[in-house]
Order: structure tokens, then sequence, then C-alpha cells
């Protein structure tokens, strides 16, 4: 079993930019993110592209990858993409990190070096600290998981698209998400 | 590889794999907190299957779910014709459990559950139950569609059981 470290939100915050690693604080505990694959940030780069002009053209709000948001004492996350409705992304302060609300949709992809356990921990982090949906996208197999809480789990395959109440009129197929630059 | 050339390979006393889709897999050696829970929960459906004959439940039984397909549930669950049929000198057992249980460890990585979830599904495998112990919650997967969340305060119960119930306290505080 890995060994664990632990410290709070605070200590976390101070710690050095480590160039190599990226870290993440979940319950307390210290987890390193591993380094992606040129698919996952395919999906990512092509996704929040997408979600980012939506939001841009219907002034909605924002959609940023790569944030650091403290979700509680003990939770620093970075979800892959998060999305921030008008209201959230004008109050936050856009030259400090981490930022200090949940976002509204967390984005999460699956990569090969992910562990379950963690990947389901985040989810219900993220539903906990008020997200309102999270998005689980699994390369692997070619699905997207929603979870708009706890209890509740929608899996689209490749046939569906990928759609939310949250987001009128915004649709991408779910095949479009896993097709990005497959050929060059 | 092909299963049936996974099907030839020395026992390795170290190690355990299984073939997902035609890809080894390592298994690791499991902690004692999932040897617990695999334990407990097999013991309980046990005493139930004895009460109603309905089938068997096997412990870390290799399935040849398929040509490339080898998988060991931690726990599986053959109900009717299934438990009947099968030859119980004989291993792997090759038709699909009717419920298959993963009691997920704390290095499994997601992407092999979920493939191996699937697979299951793909299979006949009429439900698959994934317990994560590091967050006590378990989820039932009926299909490719379907999910179902348990969380402590549940209890784990299924049709193809009928009386059977279990409280997920129970499972978690093996």
């Amino acid at each position: 079993m890995a060994t664990t470290t632990t410290m709070t939100g605070a200590a976390f915050d101070q710690l050095p930019f480590d160039k190599f690693h990226r870290w993440e604080l979940l319950h307390g505990e210290l987890i390193a993110v591993p380094a992606k694959t040129p698919r996952h940030q395919i999906i990512v780069g092509m996704l929040s592209a997408d979600l980012y002009e939506y939001l841009r053209q219907n002034g909605g709000g924002i959609a940023v990858w790569g944030c650091e948001y403290a979700l509680g004492e003990d939770d620093r996350l970075t979800p892959d993409v998060g999305i921030l409705f008008r209201e959230k992304w004008e109050s936050v302060d856009r030259n400090k990190t981490p930022i200090p609300l949940p976002p509204d949709i967390a984005v999460e992809v699956i990569d090969p070096g992910d562990l379950a356990e963690y990947s389901l921990r985040k989810i219900w982090t993220y539903l906990g600290s008020g997200v309102k949906e999270v998005w689980q996208i699994v390369p692997e197999i070619e699905i997207v998981m929603i979870y708009r809480g706890v209890k509740s789990v929608t899996v689209l395959d490749v046939a569906e698209s990928l759609s939310t109440p949250l987001l009128p009129g915004w649709e991408i197929s779910v095949r479009q998400i896993f097709s990005a630059r497959r050929q060059p | 590889m092909s299963g049936a050339a996974f099907d030839q390979l020395p026992y390795e006393e170290g190690r355990r794999w299984e073939l997902v889709q035609g890809e080894m897999i390592a298994v690791s050696s499991a902690t004692l907190e999932h040897q617990g829970i695999v334990l407990d929960l097999g013991a309980n459906l046990r005493q139930y299957l004895r009460r109603e004959p309905r089938g068997g439940v096997a412990l870390d039984v290799e399935f040849a779910l398929s040509d490339d397909n080898r998988l060991r549930p931690d726990l599986a669950i053959l109900l009717g014709e299934h438990w009947t049929s099968v030859d119980r000198k004989k291993v792997p057992i090759p038709l699909a459990p009717d419920i298959a249980v993963e009691v997920q460890s704390l290095s499994a990585r997601a992407n092999d559950i979920m493939r191996k979830i699937r697979t299951y599904l793909a299979a006949g495998v009429q439900e698959v139950w994934q317990v994560a112990p590091e967050f006590q919650t378990v989820l039932i997967y009926r299909g490719a569609k379907s999910i179902t969340v348990l969380e402590i305060g549940d209890s784990l119960s299924t049709l193809l059981l009928p009386g059977w119930e279990l409280p997920l306290r129970e499972i978690f505080t093996a």
C-alpha cells in the first residue's frame, strides 16, 4: 500500500511549486497526480475550448483548465476543466490561486495512471462541496459519466451526446470527444 | 495473448494475473482489510444460499468469459443451472457468473476496474458489485447504463437474491 502524507489545506497552500509533480490534497491526504497522456490533454483542450467559446458567447461564465480549487479545509483539487457560472466568476480574484470556492461543473478525464479509489473520492468531494455536476470522462472505454449527486449517475456512450440543463443549448457528441485528433 | 495461451501459463506463486481483452493485468496482493470484507461477505452469501438453495458462491475463482478474457472476481455467485451445471473440479469456469463482486484495492487503476466491469456485463453477468472500502461505498452495475450507488446508511440487496440483505455498515466494519 502507498504511504500517505497528511496535512492541512493551509500548509498545502504554502508548499513550494514543484515543477515535475502536481499534487492534490484530498481530505488532508497528499496525492501525486500522474503526468498526463497526450490523449488526455487533447480531450481536455478540445472540451475546454468548446465550453470556453460557448460561455464567452452567451456571457454565462468561464471554463478554465488546470486551476486549483480550495473546496474545504483539507481539500485542494485541480479538475481537468472547471466551469464557473457568471456570478461565481465575477466574484473570484483572477490573480489568485487556489480559487476559494467550488466550480459549478468539474470535469475529470481518467488517465491510465489514475487510481480507482481516488477517482471515486474526488467525485464525492466535489459533490459534497457544492459542485453541481461532475463529468467523469473515461477514454479507455469511451464513456462519459455524469454525477449530479452522490446517488445520481448517468452513463453516456459514443452514440449519445453530452449536454446539461446547466448549459442550455450546449451539446457535444460523445463520439466527438473521443475522436478528437485521433488522426494526425 | 489469447485465452487459450493464458490457460497454459504455469502457475506463478508470487503474482496473480487476469486477462482482459487479451491484455495481461497484474493483480496486487490483497490486504487484510480486503480479505476481511471478501470473507465476511462471502460467508454471509453462502449462508443465505444454503438456506435458499438457488445457487452457490465462489471465492477467487477464474472465469473464462470469452476468448480473450479470464477474470477472477473476489466473489462470484452462480445461480440455478449455472451452479448445477458447472464442473466443480475444473478451472477456468467456462461461463459468466450471475453476480461478480470486486472489492477495490487501493492500488487498483480506475481504467482496469472500468474495463473489468464492462467485460463482466458484456459477458452476461447480471450484476457487478464494486465495493470501495476506503470510501465505504458500493456501486451496483446492472448493465452498461445502470449504476446504483449505496452509502454507509444503505443496505445491499438484489432481486437476484430474494430476501437477502446486508447493511453496508456490516460490510465495512468487517
